[in-house]
């Protein structure tokens, strides 16, 4: 529910956008950082970003058009992606006149985190 | 008390309602919201439990009543996750726009 979307239009063509933004190579040129990246339902990475170092997970792949993953910081606790406080991003790719357009959604984490964002709210509340 | 908690709570008018009218008036019980509200009180208080799962309200005993008080924090926290991630992405999209360029 809660989430963000941004999008970019490119003068490249579906192939070179697509292999921008799904291998490793090009995953560490623009998201900021040392990327790997399992390119399959399931297949782990880790990208050390600006903004710190994040695991994470791939949820689906197709091909050429659509890459879904969720990712989390390193060293978080919990035994799944939901536990971890994880974040779901979802990458595409269209053709268009010009090119491309990448289109990139996160969705906030959901509920049953234990890496949670206001925790402070609640403490204050019931001192 | 996530970003997205904090959306599906505030996604229901009627729980809007109340987050007004606890803004507007200060802490109130489950009784006296209903009063102000076409719903019933049980109903208003499965809407203030949702928004206290949600961190938005806390429970505050007062003698033999219950009263509920906004905690709008995870609002601005909610928002701050946005704005963040909003620039995060519009940093790393004008990196892949000058790669792809």
């Amino acid at each position: 529910m809660a989430e963000v979307t941004r999008s970019v239009e490119v003068p490249a063509d579906v192939r070179r956008a697509w292999q921008v933004i799904s291998t490793p190579d090009g995953l560490s040129r623009w998201l900021g950082g040392a990327t790997s990246i399992d390119l399959r339902p399931g297949g782990g990475g880790v990208a050390d970003l600006p903004e710190g170092r994040r695991e994470l997970t791939v949820e689906e792949v197709v091909h050429g058009r659509r890459l879904v993953l969720h990712w989390w910081p390193e060293g978080a606790a919990g035994r799944t992606p939901l536990e971890r406080g994880a974040s779901t991003v979802e990458l595409e790719v269209e053709q268009n006149e010009q090119g491309s357009r990448i289109v990139v959604t996160e969705h906030a984490p959901l509920e049953g985190g234990t890496g949670s964002q206001a925790p402070q709210a609640r403490a204050l509340a019931l001192a | 008390m996530t970003a997205d908690a904090v959306f599906a709570a505030l996604a229901d008018p009627t729980r809007r309602e109340v987050v007004t009218l606890l803004s507007a008036d200060g802490p109130s019980t489950a009784t006296a919201l209903a009063a102000a509200l076409p719903i019933s009180r049980q109903a208003v208080a499965k809407h203030l439990a949702l928004l206290d799962r949600a961190g938005l309200v806390a429970r505050r005993r007062a003698g033999r009543e219950i009263r509920y008080e906004l905690t709008p924090a995870p609002m601005t926290d909610a928002m701050g996750w946005m704005a963040e991630v909003g620039g995060a992405w519009d940093r790393r999209l004008d990196a892949l726009r000058d790669l792809l360029a």
